[in-house]
This record gives C-alpha cells, structure tokens and sequence, in this order.
C-alpha cells in the first residue's frame, strides 16, 4: 500500500475556563439571568411575605418590613416584583420554544428547498413583518383570552416569521457548502442532508435567536399586562404591576418603578447572551 | 440483511476481460446554463463511452465544461434550477440493470449516487463537514447505501481509512476535519468515495488543490486503487502531467466541445489538434531555461466566454494555424486513425505539414 507520510494534526489545546464564543457580554447576560431565575425558582424558600397577602399597611413607604413599599392592597411589592419573574420567565420561555419549534424547521426547509415552498414560505413571513406584532398580538389575545399559556402561545406566533427567516437566510449560505455537494455525492437524503448538515451549522445563531425571541417575549407579555391583557390577577405580574402603580407615580414611585426595573434587567439579560458580536 | 453485506469485503477484484465491457455510455450530452437570461452552453453534444476498468482523463482549461460533466453524471446538477441537462448518460449499475443517469428521478439518482458513482471534489478543505468527526462521516457515507449497523459501518470505515494509508486511522476517526492536514483529508474523502464500492469514480481535480508532493502521492495511491480493485476513473483535470501518468486515454475538451480523443502515449507523442498541441507546449520544461532558443510558448488570447458565440471552428480565434475556413465551416469529430477523434478542419494537411517538417529537421 502507499505509504503515508503525511501526519495528524497536533490535537487541541484543552478548552480554557471561558469556553469560546462566551464574550464579555454573554457572561453578564448569563449572570443575570441566572439570578434572577434563581430568584424565581427560590421565591418560595426565600422568607418572603406572601405575594398576595393583603395587609393594613396600605401604600406605605419602603423601609425595613417592606423594602419596597406595599401596594393599595397593603401587599409587599418587593416580593410581589420576585415571584413576578415566574410567570414572565414561563411566558418567555414559552414565547422562545413556540417561535423556534415552529421557525426553525420552516426556516430550514424554505432555504434548503428554494423554488415554490420558498416563495409561498417568504411571502407568508413578509405578511407577518409587515404586521406589527404587538398590535396583532394585542388583537389575537383580546379574542382568545389572556391566561399565561394563550398569551405564549400568541407571543410564539408573532415571532416565528423572525426566527424562520434568519434561519432561511443562514441555511442559504450553507447550502452552497462543499460538504453539502459532498453529502448529496454520497448519496444522503434530503432530510439527512438537513438535520446532518445544515441544521448543526445553523445552531449558533438559532440559540442566539431564541435567547432574543424570549427577550421579546417577556417584553411584549409586559406591555400586554400594562395595556390590561396581561395574565389575571391576583398572580404577581411585572406588566400589572406597573400599570397599577403608575396612578399613584407621584408619591409611591416604586411601585411602578421595581418592576418596570426587573423587566428591563431580565429582558436586558437575555439580549446579552443573544448578543452576536463576540 | 444477508451475511455477505455484513462481513467487510475486500476492495472488489473482478476477472475477465476489463477493457472490452462498457459501463458508461455518454451521448449527445449538452448542459446549458440559464444566466441572467442568456443561455450559456457549457457543454456540447458530448459523445463518450467509458470501458470498465479504464482511466479516462478529461483535460481542458477552466470553463472548458469539464467538471461540468462530471457533476452532471453525478445528477448535482439538479440542483440547480437554472440548468438544463440533456443528453444520456447509460450506466450499467451493480444491480446489472443499465440506468439513463438523466432521466431518472431523484429517488432513484440518490440510491446510485456514492454508490454506484462516485466523486472526488477538488477542495479537500471544505468538502467535510467540520461538525462532524472523520468516522462520523464516513460511517454516514456507508450508511446511506448498506444496511449494516453503526458499529458495521464504523468497522468499514476504519478499514477504509486504513487501506488509504491514514496513519494512525483509529484516532483519526475521532478528530475533526480542521485537525487533519489537505493531504490526509483528500484521503477521507476517498475513502467515502470508495467505501460503496461504486464502480465508476470521478475525480474532479482531485490533486488540484494540493502540494506537490501530496499531490504525488495521492495520484500513487489512486494507482494502486485502480489497479487493485479495477474500477473505472474519469479523471478530470487540467494538468497534463497528470494525464500523462494516469489515464489510458484521454478527452480534449475545448468550449464544451471535444476537440480530440486519444489513446494517452499517441496524444502525446502526435498531437492533432493545434489546440492540444499548444498544451503540450504550454507545458514547462525541467532545465528548459538553459536551453538555447528555447522559449516556453503559452497559448494566446483566452478560452471564449460560452457566451458570445464564435462561429466556425470555436478555437480559430486563437489557432495559430487558422484559415479563412476556419472562421465559418464548424469542423466535425473525425476519426483519425486507431481509436482517435479530432474535430479540426485542416488536422491531415497539418499532420503532413508536421511530418515533412520533421524529417526536414531529422536530415
């Protein structure tokens, strides 16, 4: 046999501590988020006054019984603001999963396939963007009622058309790969060829998308509350939250002002780890 | 599943006459691409028929329409919507059946590509996946034709990567295509391109990619291959050195169209084509600066564009030798002598002209 003279590669370096791709950026966004779902998880276990429970003490000041103030039911804002991370966490998880799980494989398929599936495919994700989502949002969870599941769900169903096209437009360039051609010259599948080939070269940037699309959905679940088509109360919302304290904005600003902060923190979290530049 | 399948087989050695039984019989085919409106004929009413067990080398310059060829026997270029292949291209399968690679659905074109013929691509670099480990791929590559279990396939690809003399095969199974060097990596992809057994391989400037050296020895190992196992080559290439050490005949492809056919040792020794002869002297030679008078010729102008048509003959432009003739009558594919084809108006005055000119040197 012919002799091989050519030799292996040195094998790699052991990974160092920060694996590759974790900037800066994504190790905050991950640390955030990190608490906070601790927080979530935790609430119970963590000592708090119960979310819910009314008390005398109506609209009081932050001091040392309650950190932040209580709210005109007399109830605690501070853990009212933790246990709020549940639902908006489930929503926006539920927003993320829905998005991708229905995005992805259209996405795929569109680029992958091209022709008419693409253009049938495309015109119905431009319908969509052209849409503004929270309006259309807004309008679907007015008809089929606003419990935390239905609002995910609605969420999801706005922001696949965003997830399948960024997909379609990755699986475009990797398609024209050489081991794409190579894949088909072996004789591979369609289908093969798509969840072998170009699904893993597009994971990157799927899981960067669905830590924006839950961003996305934690802000919009928000806005729904604020605008009264938020989960129903008594759970403890962010969105709710801070519609109900914005009447009393002037002298409890805290109110409003603790839950609208967790919102911009997690949401703030999530983009960060979504983050493409590295 | 029957037990032959499971059992890993040697690289098939078939008996008989080799070089008298077609197995790939091209006619009439033509590819035309679709750019932006305008058609672009790449290849041209090409005519062909491969015996089994030979080396066929298809040479011209870039845009000659070679690889063209080789992606159309392939069925890659259905892919593209913007082609339009036509033609037949007659395979005698493993199954004994003769299938037109190009009127059979994609069904059918899936379970003959990799197995039945296979390819080499140019960019070892980029032709594997780099997600994927070396066995992981070529273990798919068995996978997509035999019924054979994972760990089967593993076997056989380990074999494989052993027969192509990987050094150290068993861990390179586990490594990434980023950690193996070109040479190595053009070896997988042999490998994935043998591991089926497929009867007819394409090569698509399999060495072009590579060192020299490398090269050298990818072109050794495909030697010993072919004279192992008997398999059919279409070697396509540019490099005439190339040609000169692999094939046994070989196809001057020039515009899409061959402009000469010949046993290897006569293309060479009797070039009839101006154009092929240009080549030849296209080609640099070791000590050659030294040589009093002697000055590397390269051909002038550039291959056409398969855009504007060129009426006639479609190397006048460029031929040395050009008459009036040659700009309006298209010269037909003549047979000249034993087993050759030449498509040149003038090829029996030239020959006589080359000869007298020969002896006048000689005396």
């Amino acid at each position: 046999m012919v002799a091989a003279t050519d030799n292996l590669a040195r094998p790699r370096k052991k990974p160092s501590f920060r694996p590759r791709g974790l900037s800066a950026q994504r190790m905050i966004g991950a640390a955030i988020i990190a608490i906070v779902v601790a927080l979530g998880i935790l609430a119970p276990v963590l000592g708090l006054t119960d979310p819910n429970e009314s008390s005398m003490d109506i609209l009081v000041g932050p001091g040392a019984m309650h950190w932040a103030g209580t709210d005109e039911l007399g109830r605690d804002v501070f853990s009212r603001v933790i246990y709020g991370a549940r639902v908006s966490l489930l929503v926006g998880l539920g927003v993320g999963i829905f998005a991708t799980v229905v995005g992805v494989p259209i996405g795929v398929l569109a680029g992958y396939t091209r022709g008419k599936v693409d253009l049938l495919i495309v015109q119905i994700i431009d319908l969509f963007v052209a849409l503004p989502a929270l309006i259309l949002a807004l309008l679907i969870t007015a008809i089929v009622g606003s419990t935390a599941e239905n609002i995910a769900i609605v969420l999801g169903f706005v922001m696949w058309p965003t997830t399948a096209r960024l997909v379609r437009g990755q699986v475009i360039s990797v398609r024209e790969a050489l081991y794409v051609e190579a894949a088909r010259a072996s004789g591979g599948s369609a289908f093969w060829i798509m969840w072998r080939h170009i699904l893993p070269n597009v994971v990157r940037i799927i899981s960067a998308q669905f830590s924006i699309t839950v961003a996305f959905g934690i802000f919009s679940s928000a806005s729904l509350s604020f605008l009264g088509l938020g989960v129903p109360p008594p759970t403890p919302d962010w969105g709710t939250m801070v519609r109900e304290g914005a009447q009393y904005l002037s002298f409890m600003p805290l109110m409003s002002i603790a839950p609208g902060a967790a919102v911009t923190l997690t949401v703030m979290g999530f983009y960060l780890i979504g983050s493409k530049n590295d | 599943m029957t037990d032959a399948d499971t059992k890993i087989q040697p690289l098939k050695v078939e008996g008989g006459s080799p070089a008298t039984e077609t197995l790939l019989d091209l006619r009439n085919l033509s590819v035309r691409y679709d750019a932006g409106g305008y058609g672009v004929h790449a290849v041209r009413d090409v005519n062909l028929t491969l015996k089994r067990g030979e080396v066929v080398a298809l040479v011209g310059e870039s845009g000659s329409g070679k690889s063209t060829i080789g992606h159309a026997l392939m069925g890659l270029l259905r892919f593209d919507r913007n082609v339009k292949v036509d033609g037949a291209a007659r395979l005698v399968c493993k199954d004994g059946v003769t299938r037109d690679l190009l009127a059979i659905n994609d069904r059918e074109m899936q379970r003959i590509r990799g197995n039945d013929v296979s390819i080499i691509f140019q960019e070892p670099m980029s032709s594997l996946n780099p997600l994927h480990t070396i066995g992981h791929q070529v273990s798919e590559a068995i996978l997509a034709h035999k019924r054979i279990s994972r760990r089967e396939a593993r076997e056989r690809a380990l074999y494989f990567l052993r027969h192509l003399g990987l050094s150290n095969p068993a861990q390179a199974m586990d490594r990434h295509p980023h950690q193996l060097s070109g040479g190595m990596r053009q070896r997988v992809m042999i490998a994935m391109a043998l591991s089926c057994d497929a009867n007819l391989l394409i090569a698509d400037e399999a060495t072009t990619a590579l060192d020299a050296t490398v090269q050298a020895q990818i072109i050794e190992l495909l030697q010993a291959l072919q004279k192992e196992s008997r398999m059919t080559i279409l070697f396509i290439t540019h490099d005439l050195g190339v040609v000169a050490e692999m094939a046994d005949r070989a196809v001057v492809l020039y515009a899409g169209q061959i402009v000469e056919l010949a046993p290897t040792a006569s293309l060479f020794r009797n070039p009839l084509m101006p154009y092929t002869q240009a080549l030849i002297d296209a080609i640099p030679r070791l000590g050659s600066s030294r040589m009093p008078g002697y000055e590397l010729r390269g051909i002038p102008g550039r291959a056409p564009s398969a855009l504007d048509a060129v009426t006639g003959c479609s190397f006048h432009p460029r031929c040395p030798r050009a008459i009036d003739a040659c700009k309006t009558d298209m010269p037909a594919l003549e047979a000249a002598g034993l087993s050759r084809l030449v498509r040149c108006l003038r090829w029996k005055e030239l020959e006589q002209e080359d000869r007298s000119e020969r002896a006048a040197a000689f005396r």
